[in-house]
């Protein structure tokens, strides 16, 4: 009988996500707001909330409960692995589109 | 952990906005209810009240796809029939509760024929249609003499001449120069197809002499050989009466309006044909007799046998016609 061993399925990070990810390294020690990425990355709060979500779920995001004048507001900062992640998905990202429009590579180089 | 709960049943925001996020919590499910509760934390600290709505819509999508995401289906054969019947059940459904959605234009047996010409309905066609009903409005109308001489004569001529061509009039429309579409058009937009009040049915193989005469009298845009009108009590309303020397009538949309066509001329209960908004580039063809009723009688045109009547009346004006035809002229009972 063989064994097969299942890997965890990669997921590819969709361009919300990248955008989300990029987001948070522009200031990568600073919490951020919700309402704050979404002006930043222009994405509604449905999409929004999905790809945090997903990024918390996976262990990148780190979530701080504040009260602000009585009312309480979440803020949202990546972990060390979710810097490494994003870090490596943006990369990964920028050599895909370098591959698939090779004037990018001659332009810079 | 902070009270987030007492919190939140506190603050909720009042009205619609607190609607959407109650329905986004109810709707989400249990693991990610936390979700759907910060957006709702968030919400009190974005300005204006827009983008609080487009946060409460947002966090409603969110819950709703979250729903959907945990929603497992295994499709099996007893899965797919009963998704099918369902699906089947819900059309039905609709069909019953709400008969407009699915009423067609063209109901066999009727004899109504509805003919979706190739002008689509756009803001073009729309705007041309009604350019060119102001452009004949503003035109003035021409003189009982000059139709009476010259256009009318012509009109009937080349009527007589389609309609019968081997009728003694033929001969005589021989030697009548043809008017042109244009001259044709600002006749009929002149003066409305309206019904007068004395009853004459003509005939197509009539003299010209005769037309001539019919055609000066105190309805000059009207082809007599081809229309007359008479009046008709049906339902204790007064309803006039178009008779036609022909077995059916075609009815062009220039401008939107609601219209409503009835088969059995005498009975107001009468079997209904149509009764829908009508478009611009739609045209119908009735089989005779017909009862028509429009709210906008300057927004339909009347062509017998190719040749162009005219309109029903005047712009915004409501109408309601009979049209029979010449050999069943007296449908009252």
């Amino acid at each position: 009988m063989r064994l097969v061993r299942r890997t965890k399925r990669t997921r590819i990070p969709s361009r919300q996500q990248l955008l989300v990810l990029r987001v948070f390294l522009a200031q990568v020690e600073n919490s951020r707001y919700g309402y704050d990425i979404m002006k930043s990355t222009e994405l509604g709060p449905g999409t929004l909330y999905g790809v945090l979500k997903r990024l918390f779920d996976e262990g990148y995001l780190h979530k701080t409960t504040e009260l602000i004048n009585g009312r309480c507001r979440i803020s949202y900062r990546l972990t060390e692995a979710g810097v490494h992640y994003a870090e490596r998905s943006l990369i990964e990202d920028e050599y895909e589109q370098a591959v698939k429009n090779p004037t990018i590579l001659e332009m810079e180089s | 952990m902070t009270p987030r709960n007492e919190h939140h049943q506190d603050e909720r925001p009042p009205g619609i906005i607190g609607l959407l996020f109650s329905i986004a919590s109810r709707l989400a499910p249990n693991e990610d209810s936390a979700w759907v509760e910060e957006m709702e934390f968030e919400v009190s600290f974005i300005p204006g009240r827009l983008r609080r709505y487009g946060w409460a819509i947002g966090t409603l999508r969110f819950a709703s796809m979250r729903r959907i995401a945990t929603l497992r289906w295994r499709s099996t054969p007893g899965r797919t029939a009963l998704a099918t019947s369902l699906a089947i059940a819900a059309v039905v459904g609709f069909s019953v509760f709400f008969p407009q959605a699915f009423r067609s234009p063209f109901t066999p047996g009727t004899g109504i024929v509805v003919e979706q010409q190739s002008l689509p309905e756009t803001e073009e066609s729309v705007d041309a249609a009604r350019f060119r009903r102001q452009e004949l409005a503003a035109t003035p109308p021409p003189s009982a003499d000059t139709l009476a001489d010259d256009i009318v004569p012509d009109v009937v001529a080349e009527a007589a001449k389609e309609v019968i061509p081997a009728s003694p009039a033929a001969g005589n429309a021989d030697s009548v120069d043809p008017v042109s579409e244009h001259e044709r058009s600002l006749a009929q937009a002149a003066a409305p197809l309206e019904p007068a009040g004395e009853a004459v049915v003509a005939r197509g193989n009539e003299s010209s002499e005769s037309s001539r005469a019919d055609a000066s009298s105190s309805r000059p845009s009207v082809p007599q050989d081809l229309a007359d009108s008479v009046s008709n009590e049906i339902g204790g309303a007064k309803v006039d009466e178009l008779v036609f020397d022909a077995d059916q009538v075609e009815v062009v949309v220039v401008s939107a309006t609601h219209l409503k066509v009835i088969r059995n001329t005498t009975d107001p209960t009468g079997q209904v044909l149509l009764e829908r908004k009508v478009m611009p580039g739609e045209t119908f063809v009735f089989a005779l007799p017909v009862r028509l009723s429009s709210d906008d009688a300057g927004a339909l045109t009347i062509v017998v046998d190719g040749v162009e009547l005219g309109s029903l009346g005047n712009s915004g004006a409501t109408v309601e016609l009979l049209f029979t035809r010449a050999n069943e002229s007296d449908p009252t009972p």
